[in-house]
């Protein structure tokens, strides 16, 4: 499986750390949330988890150690992008879902 | 004649021709209702059919397999049956589930051949010796056994392992001598047989395809061979628990990631153990076949593609060459993948759900195998409203009210499990 990642182009997946499913952003720390309430939860716990289309944390760890949010199917391991992860959750919902 | 499996059953058979066997269940057409319905006819789902028919008297059951009875992960697995762990939420499960393997052939009335060789934790330094020295107490204070090996020890049980490698030397192992392996598809068929003796209705080719919700509790499922009613509903679908719980409108915590295992030719006896390589995550025991079965760790991301990449089989071979160097000579016959219900803490859950009447069997990681007896055991109890303490920490809440049961430490982060 080839990463296209954002700062060194196609790489092997060998070169990536995978974390999780991107499915929510983290919390603001000092914020309101508590650790039961949902935006933790579902930072950190619970998962839509797709059969299809997701996009899902990897570390870049043997290039350039940024942290990328890759689009991908997890059916057919087909990879449609990757963005950086600092970008990633400003980006408008329907780009994080295309995967631009 | 009764239909049991046994020496005169096969004698008899034997003289005619083996012309008198039957098929070991029945392939009904679902009834408009039942009492209970469990999704999933894999292990856990035949096993808790099983005993909700045997142990409650509950069996106007059904249970519903998109495709055939054992076909997931029940029939793809390392077959490794232990109680070695650490936490109290876990321990007081797989010990109850070794308990049952210890009996289950007789009970079934069928040869799940469960073989107690032993399993054997190797440790390659003084911190990892003093970690499996205090899972070994835990482990007997919890009523189970085990050993603490020296170096000398692990030798004398498996003289093939490099007790004496250079770079992870061992310096001994924890042993549970009452764990072992067993024969995959025959657990399935012998649950099967034994539910469907029972009055359960085994339902194959019966995807389903929704679940019917209303004000809050379940009614019934639809299924590509018609909706089918009840008021109780069990999913044990480890693999696709995300996708069917998507159907009654669950968010779980659950994610999918492949797990590879590997086989290798057929050999004369090496290895009579379970053994595990403590360096590297790598377990090894020889089959009935003299097929070396082994595997490691997941490859890492999300996936329901049951395929698994080659970069992490490189990596299996690498260590089980480190741990066993005598494999190097030895030709894999075929690897494969599964997928697995990755929990955030690497325990699974079996638990009531949100919407009443549903009841939910996941996140068994790659842990579903040795827990198949003891899983249906305790889901057929909390179906038929008699919980048992075994799974009183297998809560679906437990990473809100912070009691995960994370046997490695390794914090919330479902691949590391």
């Amino acid at each position: 499986m080839l990463i296209p990642c954002p700062h060194c182009g196609m790489r092997p997946s060998e070169e990536f750390t995978p974390k999780s499913l991107a499915e929510a952003p983290r919390p603001a720390l000092g914020g309101d949330d508590r650790p039961e309430d949902d935006a933790w939860q579902d930072y950190l716990h619970t998962r839509t988890n797709a059969a299809g289309q997701t996009n899902e944390y990897f570390h870049h760890t043997l290039g350039c150690r940024q942290w990328i949010v890759v689009h991908r199917n997890t059916l057919t391991h087909e990879v449609a992008g990757a963005t950086l992860a600092s970008a990633y959750w400003q980006q408008p919902k329907h780009e994080q879902e295309a995967g631009e | 004649m009764s239909d049991h499996y046994g020496f005169w059953r096969l004698l008899r058979e034997g003289l005619r021709g083996h012309t008198g066997w039957g098929p070991a269940w029945r392939d009904p057409e679902p009834k408009p209702e039942y009492d209970v319905i469990i999704i999933g006819g894999g292990g856990h789902g035949l096993a808790t059919a099983y005993y909700l028919a045997k142990v409650h008297g509950i069996t106007n059951v059904a249970v519903l397999e998109k495709g055939y009875l054992g076909g997931g992960n029940v029939g793809r697995n390392t077959t490794i049956v232990r109680s070695n762990y650490l936490h109290t939420g876990n321990q007081l499960f797989y010990e109850k589930s070794l308990q049952l393997w210890e009996g289950l052939s007789a009970d079934l009335d069928y040869n799940v051949m469960f073989s107690p060789r032993s399993i054997i934790n190797c440790f390659h330094t003084d911190g990892q010796r003093d970690a499996e020295t205090r899972r070994g107490n835990q482990m007997i204070l919890h009523g189970a056994d085990a050993v603490l090996l020296d170096r000398e020890g692990v030798r004398r049980e498996a003289p093939l392992i490099d007790v004496d490698n250079p770079r992870f030397p061992i310096y001994g192992g924890l042993m549970q001598k009452r764990a072992g392996t067993a024969r995959h598809d025959a657990v399935a068929w012998g649950f099967a047989r034994g539910a469907d003796r029972r009055g359960v209705d085994l339902l194959q080719n019966c995807e389903v395809t929704g679940i019917d919700v209303e004000d809050g509790r379940v009614i019934g499922v639809q299924t590509s061979r018609g909706p089918i009613r009840a008021k109780k509903i069990g999913m044990a679908v480890a693999g696709s628990t995300s996708r069917v719980g998507a159907l009654a409108g669950l968010r779980l915590p659950i994610e999918s990631h492949v797990l590879q295992a590997f086989v290798s030719e057929g050999i004369k006896p090496m290895l009579h153990n379970v053994i595990t390589f403590g360096a590297g995550h790598f377990y090894i025991s020889q089959s009935d076949k003299g097929g070396l079965v082994f595997g490691a760790s997941l490859d890492g991301y999300n996936t329901y593609a049951q395929r698994g990449n080659l970069p992490l089989i490189e990596h299996v071979m690498e260590a089980g060459v480190s741990f066993v160097p005598a494999m190097s000579k030895v030709r894999l016959l075929r690897s494969w993948g599964g997928v697995m219900d990755m929990s955030p803490d690497g325990s699974p859950i079996i638990d009531k759900t949100p919407i009443e009447g549903l009841y939910l069997n996941a996140g068994w990681c790659y842990g579903g195998f040795k827990a198949t007896p003891g899983s249906g055991w305790c889901f057929s109890h909390l179906i038929a409203d008699k919980p048992t303490h075994h799974i009183a920490q297998m809560r679906l809440d437990r990473f809100k009210t912070g009691r995960a049961i994370d046997e490695l430490g390794a914090g919330a982060q479902h691949n590391l499990h």
